[in-house]
């Protein structure tokens, strides 16, 4: 096939879509972020007046040395791991159910986009009234299964620990996450010709080397972008945190976002915090980029 | 024959759990809007409302409700915020749903489809606007807002939910357009410029995908609530994420935020019904034809 | 409940004066139609409010706008994190004029620059006779009085259920302080009673972290010296013994982790489905507690008494004026409102306040309302017996004000107490360690703020 001369090229097309919303969002971000930069190099002082006073690099080194802001890296890290880990493979699952669901697919699909048009308030207040031993939902069924439904003969079962408290809240954010996840998904595996399903019926394949060698291919791509995504939500998750345990019990949930959320609004430590959030966003960074070197890299040169 | 009972059995089990999984958490909270307030604190909670009480429901739109005994329960007093917080809500996201499609579509097309120097770079940086934790820019974001005159507006938060929606969606839907069946050249052939390829060929085959985009656009900005609650709360533009919030500030009110949940939820699942009958109604894509 | 005469209980909450003030009578009046509340200007004055009873601030507000041709502009900003949305505006310098605050807060906004003092609305004198002697102190930092009367309560009365006190026995003396109090709680655990304590240990910074300082400041001890702001806790002292008997009833199992992760509404609910015999709470709510649509304790709860040993603390807000650049006629303006809405209106009566303690059972900084006929019958009905307004009286009396709540650093100090006081529990650390900690981070919080 002969191909035709272009007025763009490809690429030149492409830069035309793109630069200007690149720029856009550049403009946008530029003055926060740098004014971010310059706080975290502030110390911020109110003893006679709202004053800044430059520090150099002791807010970035106060941090390091903190034991909280370690312990709150810690919770970090495990949080967005399991977050990751459920929302891709709860997605995964319930995108595979939609695609057979046959007649039922869009009131299948109506209930299982419910916990994504939950805000994050909601969600939170939402999980807290489950866990919790008073209001939820392990203390009802047992007592409905004992029979014991007076204040006074009931047993109180709390799924709040501090423990597990972590598992508990990502499991919670991956029910909000799975949703997109399990939507994206599926759109893709409609896209599978049901052709490649009939030829691995004629290799005989099973189901699970059909899982493998024909859904999972075409998805390889969009697991890739979702794992990154659903790591950046859960590394920026603040109000669902909040409002499920406050960040407890004690600081046994304090993430980094609930940390830098504590001191630069309740204890107006300002540059610490811009400092500490810039720690955050190369964690948040690098992980994306290992993950793109890791992974992505391979799936754009096939 | 057994093999398609048992295939059968197998996967309504797992629609089962799959709507048990979804529904429960957010059963156990809205059912709090139909007990009375005495009942929402009983221990343990109670699974079924077998005595439904309507009164939350109307004091969550401003209107007083006298019960079966006669006991009377008073507005909310929060019912204008929710109300307005359900107008502006609506606004903005549709607002926000409609420009992000426009603006990402052809990108994410130009992503998925093309390859090109600096692709990855531009990428990355698409990627990174939104790995920064909204805690750090709150204050110099609305400190921006006030110097461009913003804040409180609905125009300012359209701006900054698209910072958020038009990244993640752009990223969302790349993975989308690449598995698509390759029909440029087919299309060049044919005589369409590069545009109309786009605009006639290609959109209609994506019709899943961006069905996708815009509920997912459309729920982001419906659900946005940091940002909102900085630059619009107490104003005229609050969207509902801020109004639900105050219901659980000094005394406890489980049964109006509960209600206020119901709202927040009803309109976000009838766009998503709405619109993902759009998602794949076709089985095959084969648009060579 | 001790019986308090109606004299001895004014003297004690200092009412000096030997003429006692005539409410509503004419004299009053006069005072208070002599000063001038309306606007002198078209500009608009900002209000911002916390999601309490909106409604009934809108209400207050239209009136004002309605009766004395004003121009505020009220909106509530309907998020729980009020202080951080305020401070986020002042910074930014929004169109901001009357906030709320609570007094460690604005402590701090004054020291920043954001607010301006109140000593100068219309009024002033007659307003800071008017306060009772702690209302005043509370309110006051380095002789400038932050703001005017918005409420005051009780933070950390122990509020009692009678049917479960019936039951269990201890329904007769109750326990006169924080000693006898835990003794009785771990009797009681060890005879086998279960849901006997619903501690103020949830997880925001007036939680777990008030709970501690009231307790030392109870038991007689203090977090820093008033003039010197030395660190003062000692594990022999008041600090040591509260966070011993801390250290036993969470060892007991009588508290469950979880509460450490709650927030205020939990524990509210908590007590109002009647499942606990003892619960520390805020003062207004007994209003929730005694309402029979609201709680499963209704007509049931009491609480204990003051016998020699303060419960918990003075909890309160102001209306605060902000301190941003204004034209000369807005500046009187907001302080003529400021006036009109914090304390008495054009017809001599203090309606604010005396709906705040009519409907909500908020106290008032005001003697004015705090002694009228009205107040006394509307916080009568949310309380179960006769001789409970005089109690309630008493104990709101001797509530003290944290010491540290007069420093700039009063959030940072709460915010370090909610992680510390939270792994001390969780973790069974020793006493004398986190006496040690506490006391450093005080010192250096302390250096950091050039104080002592």
């Amino acid at each position: 096939m002969k191909k035709y001369r272009r007025e763009l090229s490809n690429g030149q097309f492409a830069l035309l879509l793109s630069v200007p919303v690149i720029a856009f969002l550049v403009m946008v971000m530029i003055y926060p972020m740098g004014y971010a930069i310059w706080l975290s190099f502030q110390e911020v002082s109110f003893f006679g007046g709202f004053r800044t006073s430059y520090a150099g690099f002791a807010n970035y080194q106060e941090a390091l040395l903190s034991r909280d802001f370690w312990w709150s890296t810690l919770v970090t890290v495990r949080f967005v791991l399991l977050s990751v880990v459920l929302s891709i493979g709860i997605g995964l699952a319930l995108a595979m159910l939609m695609d057979r669901a046959g007649k039922w697919r869009s009131l299948l699909g109506t209930i299982i986009i419910l916990p994504w048009s939950v805000s994050l308030y909601g969600a939170g207040v939402m999980w807290a009234y489950l866990a919790r031993g008073q209001t939820g939902v392990a203390s009802s069924l047992v007592n409905l299964i004992l029979g014991t439904n007076t204040a006074e003969t009931a047993t109180e079962i709390s799924l709040i620990s501090g423990r597990h408290i972590v598992d508990l809240l990502a499991l919670g954010n991956a029910w909000n996450i799975a949703p997109l996840v399990a939507f994206f998904l599926l759109a893709s595996l409609k896209t599978i010709p049901s052709r490649l399903y009939d030829l691995a019926g004629l290799d005989q394949l099973t189901a699970w080397e059909r899982f493998v060698h024909v859904t999972l291919p075409p998805l390889h791509y969009s697991l890739f972008v979702f794992t990154s995504i659903a790591m950046i939500l859960s590394m920026k998750q603040l109000d669902f945190i909040y409002v499920m345990s406050a960040g407890g019990p004690g600081d046994a949930s304090s993430t980094l976002t609930y940390r830098l959320y504590e001191l630069a609004f309740r204890q107006s430590n300002y540059g610490l915090s811009a400092a500490m959030s810039f720690y955050l966003l190369f964690l948040t960074i690098g992980s994306a980029l290992a993950l793109h070197v890791l992974w992505g890299r391979k799936l754009e040169n096939p | 024959m057994a093999r398609r009972l048992w295939r059968c059995a197998g996967n309504s089990f797992s629609v089962t759990v799959a709507v048990v999984w979804t529904l429960l958490p957010i059963y156990w909270t809205l059912k709090t809007a139909l007990f009375a307030p005495v009942e929402a604190v009983a221990f343990p909670a109670p699974i079924l409302p077998l005595h439904p009480h309507l009164a939350a429901f109307f004091n969550i739109f401003g209107f007083g409700f006298t019960d079966a005994n006669g006991t009377y329960f008073m507005p909310a007093g929060q019912a204008p915020q929710v109300i307005n917080g359900l107008v502006n809500s609506l606004i903005v996201a549709t607002a926000v749903t409609v420009i992000t499609l426009v603006i990402v579509v052809p990108l994410a097309y130009a992503f998925g489809r093309f390859s090109f120097r600096g692709k990855t770079a531009l990428l990355m940086a698409i990627l990174f606007s939104v790995a920064v934790p909204p805690v750090s820019t709150l204050i110099p974001f609305y400190i921006l807002f006030i110097q461009l005159g913003l804040t409180g507006t609905r125009f300012g938060l359209v701006i900054v939910n698209l910072t958020v929606t038009v990244p993640f969606v752009t990223w969302m839907l790349i993975g989308y357009f690449r598995n698509l069946p390759p029909v440029e050249r087919l299309a060049q052939i044919d005589g369409f410029s590069r545009l109309g390829t786009l605009l006639r060929v290609v959109i209609p085959m994506a019709r899943s995908g961006i069905a996708v985009a815009a509920v997912v656009s459309f729920l982001f900005a419906w659900n946005e609530f940091v940002f909102a609650t900085q630059l619009v709360n107490g104003t005229d533009a609050a969207t509902l994420p801020t109004a639900v919030s105050g219901f659980l500030f000094l005394q406890p009110q489980p049964g109006l935020l509960s209600a206020s949940l119901w709202i927040s939820i009803v309109p976000a699942a009838l766009v998503a019904y709405y619109l993902q009958r759009h998602i794949a109604s076709l089985g095959m894509v084969d648009a060579i034809h | 409940m001790t019986n308090i005469d109606r004299r001895t209980l004014l003297k004690v909450m200092g009412a000096t004066s030997l003429t006692p003030l005539v409410i509503g009578g004419s004299a009053n009046r006069a005072l208070a139609e002599g000063v001038e509340l309306k606007p002198t200007s078209t500009e608009t004055v900002y209000f911002r409010g916390w999601p309490f009873k909106p409604e009934v601030v809108a209400d207050n507000v239209n009136r004002y706008n309605s009766e004395e041709g004003g121009h505020v502009d009220y909106q509530t900003v309907t998020h729980g994190d009020y202080p951080t949305l305020m401070e986020k505006s002042l910074i930014a310098g929004d169109k901001l004029d009357i906030i709320y605050g609570n007094p460690p807060t604005a402590v701090r906004f004054l020291e920043a620059g954001w607010i301006a003092p109140a000593d100068d609305v219309p009024n002033i004198e007659q307003i800071k006779a008017d306060m009772y002697d702690n209302a005043r102190n509370a309110f006051t930092y380095k002789d400038k009085l932050l703001g005017l009367s918005y409420f005051l309560a009780i933070r950390g009365l122990v509020v009692v259920n009678t049917e479960k006190q019936k039951e269990l026995g201890v329904d007769g003396a109750q326990p006169k302080n924080w000693d006898e109090f835990y003794a009785q709680l771990l009797d009681l655990a060890k005879k086998g009673g279960k849901d006997l304590y619903m501690p103020h240990w949830f997880n925001e910074f007036y939680g777990i972290s008030w709970a501690f300082i009231w307790e030392v400041i109870n038991r007689g001890g203090a977090q820093i010296d008033p003039k010197t702001f030395a660190p003062q806790l000692t594990v022999d002292g008041a600090g040591g013994k509260t966070l011993a008997a801390w250290k036993a009833i969470y060892n007991a199992g009588l508290v469950k982790e979880e509460v450490l992760s709650f927030n205020e509404a939990a524990i509210v609910d908590a007590f109002s489905s009647g499942r606990y015999l003892y619960s520390t709470q805020a003062s207004y709510n007994l209003a929730v507690f005694n309402d029979p649509a609201k709680s499963k304790v209704a007509g049931k709860t009491r609480f204990l008494p003051y016998q020699g040993q303060s419960w918990g603390l003075l909890d309160s807000a102001m209306y605060i004026k902000s301190a941003r650049k204004r034209s000369a006629a807005l500046d009187v303006d907001v302080g003529r409102f400021q006036s009109w809405y914090g304390y008495k209106d054009q017809t001599g009566k203090v309606a604010v306040g005396q709906r705040w303690a009519e409907n909500s059972m908020l106290f008032s900084a005001y003697k004015t309302v705090m002694e009228s006929e009205t107040t006394k019958a509307a916080f009568k009905k949310n309380l179960v017996a006769d001789g409970d307004f005089d109690a309630l009286l008493a104990v709101n009396a001797k509530a003290p004000h944290p010491d540290t709540w007069k420093t700039v650093y009063a959030e940072e100090y709460n915010t370090y107490l909610r992680n510390r006081l939270g792994q001390f529990l969780r973790n069974d650390e020793a006493v004398e360690k986190v006496i040690g900690d506490i006391n450093a981070q005080l010192a250096s919080l302390n250096k950091k703020y050039k104080l002592g």
